[in-house]
């Protein structure tokens, strides 16, 4: 339905104005990482009238980012890695099977999801520590390797698979692997991206539970890593330095937004409507 | 080929058939999961369960039976009711007026105009930042003297040196506008899904009955988008319960506790003090929160709305 001329100049103004707002802070943040510290307090500008790269250099010099990209991107990757396994299994096992105990193996599940872990996060400190992981990747995965909310998009995924299709592929002599592969899994194709998407989000920006199983910088994620990098300058309060830092820990994330935009939102509602 | 029943039933589930050969059953299947479950979930609400009872803290190197102590000690202290109640006016004031301002970007920005791809990105695109990076963006807005809002709020009059976060009043301000402006864009997305499924006819015959926007919309669009503000509210209390991050970089909790919330706490009581027994009980008391919460949700809720 076409507004009226009137109504949609309103609108693309109102528009713009709500953009503009919730921009504001994000330029704001460019500006400064692009400006030379003496001109901080320079009238607002947007544009930085000598736009330098020292404060990123600054920033990478004063603390490990590179190490840190690696480190969350392995941290990210793994847990995905073993998250398909878990979640194709468990989704067949919930969408075809039948056996003893699947319901209160279910409410396992629900379970997971009804329990965030920032709840846990102190006796499963202690489960780390004997186990031994402490300052170990493992540590900062382990927990994330089975998913509740991904096994149940797998099992709604899995369930539009016509039964027929599996029958017909028993009989052609098909194990359950081959049934996985060939049967189950092109169906889940468009749940599986999507919940890639949506595991890769949540764990890249993953902040106290990183904090609390790491001590030292090697394994450290960008989130840990930021958030120590603006705690050290507090008494110095380089800001230049700390936008820079910052910039440089959003950056891939926004532009990785922008070219996949489309997916990125359905990934989320996908996953938001079980 | 030898058929090897893993699955210790009597009769064989329908799908299992034996040309599977090595069928792994069911239970294989889901036993990683379940490790992984047990370990990192059920496991440590026992633990904190029977640590909760115990008192151990720096000065107890040996646990000592406490008895329900810890809850307590907890209870007795001002501070803890403080962070309770922290929390739940952040999660109140963060979640609806997020809500209520994604909806009202979402009809904005649903119409056909040009804008609209714009308003979509530059409103979403903070719920994708980690919460420490908008916190770090945040914090220098709130700075003195330097930031963009001391800045702003001088030609208002105010102090260039006032100290946002260093307010005990403003600061929990402060942080639930930055909330706000991260989170809405995420229910944004899910009320504008919801409206473009909304049924067309519903609406034609809105429009050959002659009713007014505002009227269409409280008698038809809100209570169809019924079920997606139901979601967004439990999600969005549920995140709201559970706001720590932000604090580490901002406030540490402060000023004197203002902006401290159960999480922060309970970071600092586990691993700020070490004070086990304490944090322990606090976990159980979560626990029991979230629990409470998700069984009101999928017992009881669920079965409310309609579809």
């Amino acid at each position: 339905m076409r507004l009226s001329l009137t109504k949609r100049f309103l609108t693309n103004l109102a528009i713009l104005t709500v953009s503009a707002v919730w921009l504001i802070p994000l330029i704001w943040t460019v500006s400064t990482a692009f400006r030379p510290e003496r001109d901080l307090l320079n009238p607002i500008w947007w544009f930085p009238t000598r736009p330098t790269l020292e404060n990123f250099k600054a920033a990478w010099e004063m603390a490990p980012f590179g190490l840190y990209y690696i480190n969350t991107t392995i941290l990210v990757l793994g847990i995905l890695a073993v998250q398909m396994f878990t979640i194709t299994f468990a989704g067949y096992a919930f969408a075809r099977l039948k056996f003893p105990g699947r319901d209160s193996i279910f409410g396992l599940f629900l379970l997971q999801m009804m329990v965030p872990g920032s709840a846990l996060l102190l006796p499963n400190y202690i489960t780390m520590k004997n186990l031994h992981l402490i300052d170990h990747r493992l540590a900062m995965m382990l927990p994330y390797f089975a998913s509740a909310i991904g096994t149940l998009l797998m099992r709604q995924a899995f369930k539009q698979v016509p039964i027929e299709l599996d029958d017909a592929a028993k009989i052609d002599g098909c194990r359950w692997h081959q049934l996985l592969w060939y049967v189950y899994l092109p169906a889940a194709k468009p749940t599986l991206v999507a919940f890639s998407i949506v595991s890769i989000s949540a764990h890249w920006n993953e902040f106290l539970w990183p904090l609390i199983v790491t001590n030292s910088q090697n394994i450290r994620p960008l989130t840990v890593g930021l958030a120590l990098f603006t705690q050290m300058s507090e008494t110095g309060a380089q800001w230049p330095a700390i936008t820079a830092a910052t910039l440089l820990v959003v950056f891939p994330l926004i532009l990785l937004f922008l070219l996949f935009q489309r997916q990125f939102v359905s990934s989320f509602l996908r996953s938001g409507i079980k | 080929m030898a058929i090897q029943p893993a699955a210790p039933t009597a009769t064989r589930p329908r799908s299992a058939s034996p040309r599977l050969g090595r069928w792994a059953g069911p239970y294989a299947l889901l036993l990683p999961s379940i490790v992984i479950l047990v370990l990192f979930t059920v496991w440590p609400m026992l633990l904190a369960a029977w640590q909760s009872l115990f008192r151990m803290n720096l000065a107890t190197p040996v646990p000592r039976f406490n008895g329900l102590g810890n809850y307590a000690v907890l209870f007795a202290d001002p501070v803890f009711w403080k962070v309770v109640g922290n929390t739940l006016i952040f999660a109140a004031t963060t979640a609806f007026p997020s809500i209520a301002l994604a909806l009202a970007l979402a009809l904005l920005v649903n119409n056909k105009v040009r804008t609209s791809w714009l308003g979509r990105t530059a409103i979403f695109y903070p719920a994708l930042l980690p919460a420490v990076s908008a916190a770090s963006i945040w914090l220098f807005m709130y700075t003195p003297t330097y930031g963009l809002v001391t800045r702003f709020l001088t030609y208002f009059g105010l102090s260039n040196t006032m100290n946002v976060l260093g307010d005990a009043h403003w600061a929990m301000p402060a942080i639930i506008v930055m909330s706000v402006w991260k989170q809405a864009g995420f229910y944004m997305v899910f009320y504008l899904a919801a409206l473009q499924g909304l049924p067309q006819d519903v609406h034609e015959a809105a429009i050959v009955e002659g009713a007014t926007g505002w009227q269409e919309f409280r008698g038809i669009t809100f209570p169809l988008l019924g079920p997606t503000t139901l979601f967004l509210s439990m999600s969005g209390i549920l995140s709201g319960l559970q706001l720590a991050d932000p604090l580490y970089i901002m406030t540490k909790g402060g000023p004197d506790n203002a902006t401290s919330t159960i999480i922060f706490y309970l970071y600092q009581k586990a691993f700020g003090s070490w004070d086990q027994g304490v944090a322990s009980a606090l976990s159980v008391m979560l626990i029991v929160l979230f629990l409470a919460i998700g069984l009101f949700h999928y017992g009881y809720l669920d079965k409310k709305v309609h579809y």
